[in-house]
């Protein structure tokens, strides 16, 4: 290989940046505080699922509510509930305690609040927001 | 009883206060939210129908009227009030020339001259918008309805261009700040979306008709067309019904007794 002084070394510093990060990073654990809800002993499933799959889960519910007009969901226990972001999920959850607690370690940002309200109790159409 | 003229006129004029109270919106708009959160078992009463269709009495419309039906369906919907020809409406008032354009009415009677129209989504049979539609975001249920999927809305506004009635409205902005009567139960739209009435789907699914014909106290009838008992085609058989624009070959499911 002609210039080989050059790109074994120059190969190795890149390979060396692409993966600091990784190397930085190695044994890390996210500090999550969650605000768990108090009247409410169980999520519509367990939280392994739930914490695995609950985005695949509001898909489903999306598309089953406005593609397919089913509005009720059966758990794997069997229990039902009713099909809604606002009214189900953050009947129990608040989004600045619990969902928001995630997703900004993780530095997710779904669009569902664009449209979605964060409350079932909220009283304007503008969020409150929650303090920094 | 030795009562004057002037008292039995006083009576009359309170007791026809009283009885249009409602219409005149002296009730307030009425109990049009319950504020409870549907459970699962209100979702084993939904209706069903073969074909979702309207009835309109266009006799029993005021202005009035229109507005106390225009704001319980915005107010259930949370749509924005934006002054200005950006503004966003499901449900709104027009006269004959605007709604009945292919008619040319010339030398029409006073009553049809003066009158005005409630107008909507007309739910159409063989609908334009949905046949235009690039993402299939809007789409004809089973049952009739013309139905929005504001997820899969890209705001092309094809559907607008398609639309031979203009029952259709396109956010320019966040409609958020411009909702005076919040719903929390039902969510609001976002910048860049189609929005349309969806003949209260979502209402249809626990068992209750859509907020506008409650809120019209019987000038609107809302059943299923294809069930020839209904209450809709009853007052289709009764009385002469037009549609809006049939030249467009869309077949609207709205109907409008003149």
């Amino acid at each position: 290989m002609y210039h080989a002084k050059y790109i074994i070394p120059g190969l190795c510093l890149f390979l060396l940046l692409v993966f600091l990060p990784s190397l930085l990073g190695r044994g890390r654990t996210f500090q999550v505080a969650l605000e768990l809800p108090k009247d409410a002993k169980a999520c519509i499933e367990d939280t392994n699922v739930m914490r695995d799959r609950h985005m695949q889960i509001l898909n489903d519910w999306r598309t089953q509510v406005v593609r397919e007009g089913k509005h009720v969901y059966v758990n794997a226990k069997g229990k039902k509930y009713v099909m809604r972001l606002t009214d189900t999920c953050l009947g129990c959850h608040t989004k600045t305690g619990f969902c928001d607690r995630c997703h900004a370690v993780m530095d997710v940002n779904p669009t569902c609040w664009d449209c979605h309200n964060s409350s079932p109790e909220q009283q304007t159409a503008i969020p409150p927001r929650a303090a920094p | 009883m030795n009562s004057t003229r002037r008292d039995f006129l006083k009576l009359a004029a309170i007791a026809a206060l009283g009885v249009s109270a409602g219409r005149l919106g002296l009730l307030g708009d009425g109990p049009a939210q319950a504020a409870t959160l549907p459970d699962v078992a209100d979702y084993a009463s939904g209706i069903k129908a073969g074909h979702w269709g309207m009835a309109v009495f266009s006799t029993q419309f005021t202005p009035e009227l229109i507005a106390v039906c225009r704001a319980a369906c915005h107010r259930e919907h949370n749509v924005p009030d934006i002054p200005g020809d950006k503004d966003v409406k499901w449900f709104w008032g027009a006269s004959f020339a605007e709604a009945f354009p292919g008619e040319q009415g010339k030398y029409l009677s006073d009553d049809v001259k003066n009158r005005v129209f409630p107008l909507l989504c007309n739910h159409c049979e063989a609908p334009m918008c949905v046949q235009v539609c690039p993402t299939q975001a809007t789409f004809q249920r089973p049952d009739g309805i013309v139905m929005m999927d504001y997820h899969r809305c890209i705001g092309c506004r094809y559907c607008m261009a398609g639309c031979p009635f203009g029952a259709r409205s396109f956010n320019f902005q966040d409609p958020r700040p411009f909702i005076k009567d919040f719903n929390p139960h039902y969510p609001t739209r976002t910048r860049g979306v189609v929005e349309k009435c969806d003949f209260c789907a979502e209402r249809l699914a626990v068992g209750k008709p859509p907020v506008c014909v409650e809120a019209s106290g019987g000038a609107l009838v809302f059943g299923d067309l294809s069930d020839a008992n209904s209450a809709v085609r009853k007052a289709l058989r009764d009385h002469f019904a037009i549609r809006r624009n049939p030249a467009a070959g869309t077949s609207p499911s709205v109907y409008y007794i003149l």
